[in-house]
């Protein structure tokens, strides 16, 4: 049976905008409302009829993520792939590795980041991929607004958002240029402004790094002769590259595009032979790029990455409210119904509770997210916070406003702190505003 | 100290067309007939500006000329029109028609110096419409001015409201690169943020979008190739502001002006760029060449040629399939060759003329086999048998004699007597009076 579309993950992402959190754990298994966050991406695809998923991870991850399916039920097949993290790997040297995975009868290629959690139905975003014709379709959204205050040191840094300009009316991709990328003054070419329709310039939107791409498009960006070959970013360079080529004129001798492929005669043979019901089939390896037609999918839903510490923040914090929005049709509950909660604890409904956490009496936890496997000792006071797996908190902790991945083996009271390093912690002290995680041993 | 009295001062609507406009049609045209007064599908620009700003109900224009030979004429026709205000009922909804007032000045030689002197004659009393003399338009004015003054409430700032046509509204033949601006308009508040004139010096034609405008504005409407008709809806800080900045000649100077000054003044522009309706300008031969195409192909709805602006008579016969108007009298036999053609009255047409997309005036007098496409012939002409004209403007009581052929562009001033077989040679103008051949 001819597959239609495949789908690859990327996970191999080291996580450079929140290194703190990212030092023992990989970007795509840091828990997110006692789920790792991968399994976000992989529960959106198997929604949308996807079985099987391939997945791009770094060294060392594969025996863990491969093991994601049973822990959480999922109900894809995993076809893990390693790419080495030797060289500081962008995106586009991930897909490189799996080039070979991609069957060659698929005729779509999905690729999302392991970040990414929306409620987009992505069986839409397909439909209007194929109905229009398109050959990369991106989905974007209005920049998500985030009112919660990530804890740890207060940091200035400004990230600036992505700025994409479409055709308004037809939501043609016309350029796209990702946050960080640009300074002053963005650049629109001549070529791109003959197109003479109104084009809306928006700053407010970003790319939600889910890409669907044609087989051939996919086929451009591995090979190593076309100008992607240099490139090691899908977002940032290869993405910008395929919108900018809609508008350069590349006049090819062959109307049929056959360059090399397929030798005149023999194409006439063939015509000749089938009637000419002979379509010539793009899988073939195209080192020029034909004008793509790009376009984006407009989500006005909810749909945010988690790969800064403030985006990450927030939907932890937010998770209990979103997430059968997210997450739906599984069986997986909140509030954990392995977890020990005893009598005498006070745990407000807002809470989400991991499997196998044992909840001691006299606690109090408010509006708080706690992993799988945690022990909370009695007399801990437990608000706005979020608790990794495996997690202990020793009695009497006082917490606030934190983000706690490391057992917390001394009582004191920690607000407004990321702690990532048990060791870290001293009895009776009090910590505002700190990371407290493993310094690096230079030795 | 007395209280203070509520002055409630009736809002008259006002509109300001400037006559002496800043592109001339050049001398054949000008001599005999000032610009505003050229005919268009027969009808004189001035009155269908006249004819529609009464339409909207504005209440007084002021119509502003240099004081040079045409100014009598002009102010003979804004006579004329007044008068033919009283004798035909109005349907309007103002009882008093248009008021129109003829203002000259000796050395105006622009935009500028025309609002420098309105500031200072004092004659401009709040919001006003500001045309050009040569724009043809049917947009809707009044909803414009509506829109403009909800602004102006909400914000003080906000001075004024250019009017540009979108993509739908205007087919680009009759779109000159120097008609034709690339705008960005904060998508949220119709704030223009910036304005660059397409064609003439141009140095690069890419776009730089300063990355300041779009944290701040929000999202942005690019416009690449926005026509521009010259309509524009003033506020009172307008003219104040062209008195206080003597360098500033043309509107364009005045949005560039504002919107670098934006810090210090504290002004906005708002800008409308239009889908529907229709607004053309007439601002060289070849724009009122194609605007005459537009009105003879009934764009222009309801200021049609066959129904006379002056008299509001029909005066023409007109049949829609091939776009033809032809005047009773003429001589005109319909031939299968002839599109788009405005025949005035008198005029003696042969049937074996070719005609296309041509305006001829009163009592001309074609040939066998002439051929002429695209071109506006005046009164009087005779042109001999196979003749060909193509784009061209030929003047008052010119003859052309056999087998001329007008190459494009042509401009053949009143009077002329272009010799046989002579081949002219592209955008020639010649001169009237002396025959030049």
């Amino acid at each position: 049976m001819r597959q239609e579309a495949q789908a690859i993950v990327l996970a191999a992402g080291p996580g450079m905008r929140m290194t703190s959190l990212t030092s023992h754990t990989p970007k795509c298994l840091l828990p997110l409302g006692t789920l790792p966050m991968l399994c976000y991406p992989l529960h959106l695809l198997q929604q949308a009829g996807f079985s099987e998923v391939s997945v791009v991870v770094s060294e060392g991850q594969e025996q863990r993520v491969g093991k994601m399916v049973e822990q959480y039920g999922l109900k894809v097949d995993l076809d893990v792939a390693v790419v080495s993290t030797a060289h500081d790997p962008g995106t586009a040297d991930s897909l490189r590795q799996i080039a070979s995975k991609i069957k060659r009868s698929v005729e779509e290629v999905v690729v999302i980041s392991s970040d990414l959690v929306t409620d987009v139905a992505l069986q839409d975003v397909l439909d209007q991929h194929r109905s229009r014709g398109a050959d990369l379709t991106m989905l974007t959204s209005p920049t998500p607004s985030l009112q919660t205050t990530p804890p740890g040191p207060k940091s200035k840094t400004h990230l600036n958002s992505d700025i994409i300009c479409t055709e308004a009316g037809s939501g043609r991709l016309v350029y796209a240029v990702a946050g960080g990328d640009y300074d002053e003054c963005v650049t629109l070419q001549s070529s791109l402004l003959n197109c003479a329709a109104p084009l809306l310039l928006s700053a407010s939107t970003q790319d939600a790094h889910l890409y669907v791409m044609k087989r051939w498009l996919f086929d451009y960006v591995l090979n190593k002769e076309s100008p992607c070959a240099d490139m090691g970013s899908l977002k940032a360079e290869i993405l910008p590259h395929i919108v900018s080529c809609q508008f350069t004129d590349h006049s090819s001798n062959d109307k049929l595009g056959l360059s090399g492929a397929v030798e005149r005669e023999e194409w006439d043979d063939l015509v000749k032979k089938y009637n000419s019901s002979v379509v010539p089939s793009r899988h073939h390896s195209l080192a020029h790029l034909q004008p793509p037609v790009c376009l984006t999918f407009h989500h006005p839903g909810l749909c945010v990455r988690a790969n800064t510490l403030h985006t990450y923040w927030h939907l932890n914090r937010k998770i209990n409210e979103l997430f059968n929005q997210v997450y739906p049709n599984s069986e997986w509950q909140l509030r954990h119904p392995t977890a020990v909660i005893i009598e005498r604890a006070q745990v407000s409904e807002d809470s989400v509770v991991g499997g196998g956490t044992m909840v001691c009496e006299k606690t109090n936890i408010a509006s708080s997210v706690v992993g799988k496997h945690c022990r909370i000792n009695p007399l801990v006071r437990l608000s706005s916070s979020v608790l990794g797996d495996h997690v202990t908190l020793a009695s009497g902790c006082v917490i606030e406003n934190s983000l706690i991945l490391a057992s917390v083996e001394r009582k004191c009271v920690i607000k407004n702190c990321i702690v990532t390093d048990s060791n870290k912690i001293e009895e009776g002290k009090t910590y505002s505003g700190e990371v407290l995680e493993a310094t690096q041993d230079f030795a | 100290m007395a209280p203070k009295a509520e002055i409630h001062e009736e809002q008259v609507l006002q509109a300001v067309i400037l006559a002496q406009c800043e592109q001339d049609y050049g001398d054949p045209v000008t001599q005999d007939v000032p610009k505003v007064l050229a005919p268009l599908a027969n009808t004189p620009l001035l009155e269908y500006s006249l004819e529609w700003l009464e339409r909207c109900g504005v209440e007084e224009a002021i119509v502003y000329c240099r004081a040079d030979t045409h100014l009598e004429t002009i102010r003979e026709h804004c006579r004329a029109f007044m008068t033919r205000r009283g004798d035909t009922t109005p349907a309007t909804t103002h009882p008093g028609g248009l008021r129109v007032n003829v203002v000259a000045s000796e050395d105006c030689h622009s935009l500028g110096d025309a609002m420098r002197d309105l500031y200072a004659k004092s004659l401009l009393k709040g919001d006003f419409i500001l045309l050009q003399g040569d724009t043809v338009t049917t947009l809707d004015l009044p909803a414009l001015v509506t829109e403009h003054r909800e602004s102006r409430a909400a914000d003080r700032n906000a001075i004024m409201t250019c009017v540009y046509m979108g993509e739908g509204g205007k087919v680009g033949t009759t779109a000159e690169k120097t008609t034709t601006a690339t705008l960005l308009v904060s998508a949220s508040t119709n704030k223009l943020l910036l304005h660059r004139r397409r064609g003439g010096r141009s140095t690069s034609s890419r776009l730089s979008v300063p990355t300041e405008l779009l944290q701040g504005a929000g999202d942005i409407l690019a416009y690449p190739a926005a026509y521009d008709p010259s309509v524009t809806i003033c506020s009172e800080v307008v003219p104040s502001l062209f008195s206080d900045n003597f360098d500033y000649s043309t509107l364009d100077s005045l949005v560039r002006g504002v919107i670098e000054q934006e810090e210090l003044l504290g002004y906005t522009i708002k800008c409308r760029v239009l889908e529907g309706g229709y607004a053309g300008r007439a601002a060289s031969i070849n724009s009122l060449i194609g605007v005459s195409g537009e009105v003879v192909g009934r764009q222009a709805y309801p200021l049609v040629p066959e129904v006379s602006q002056t008299s509001h008579r029909v005066r023409y016969h007109h049949d829609a399939f091939t776009h033809t108007y032809w005047d009773p009298s003429a001589k005109f036999p319909k031939g299968s060759m002839v599109t788009g053609v405005v025949v005035g009255a008198g005029t003696e047409v042969s049937p074996t003329a070719h005609l296309q997309n041509t305006t001829l005036g009163d009592h001309c007098t074609l040939g066998d086999g002439v051929v002429v496409r695209e071109s506006v012939v005046m009164t009087g002409v005779c042109v001999k048998a196979a003749s060909k004209l193509e784009q061209c403007w030929v003047g008052d009581n010119v003859v052309l004699g056999e087998g001329v052929v007008v190459a494009p562009g042509c401009v053949i001033g009143a009077g002329g007597h272009p010799g046989g077989s002579r081949r002219s040679r592209p955008r020639h103008q010649a001169l009237c009076a002396a025959p030049p051949w």
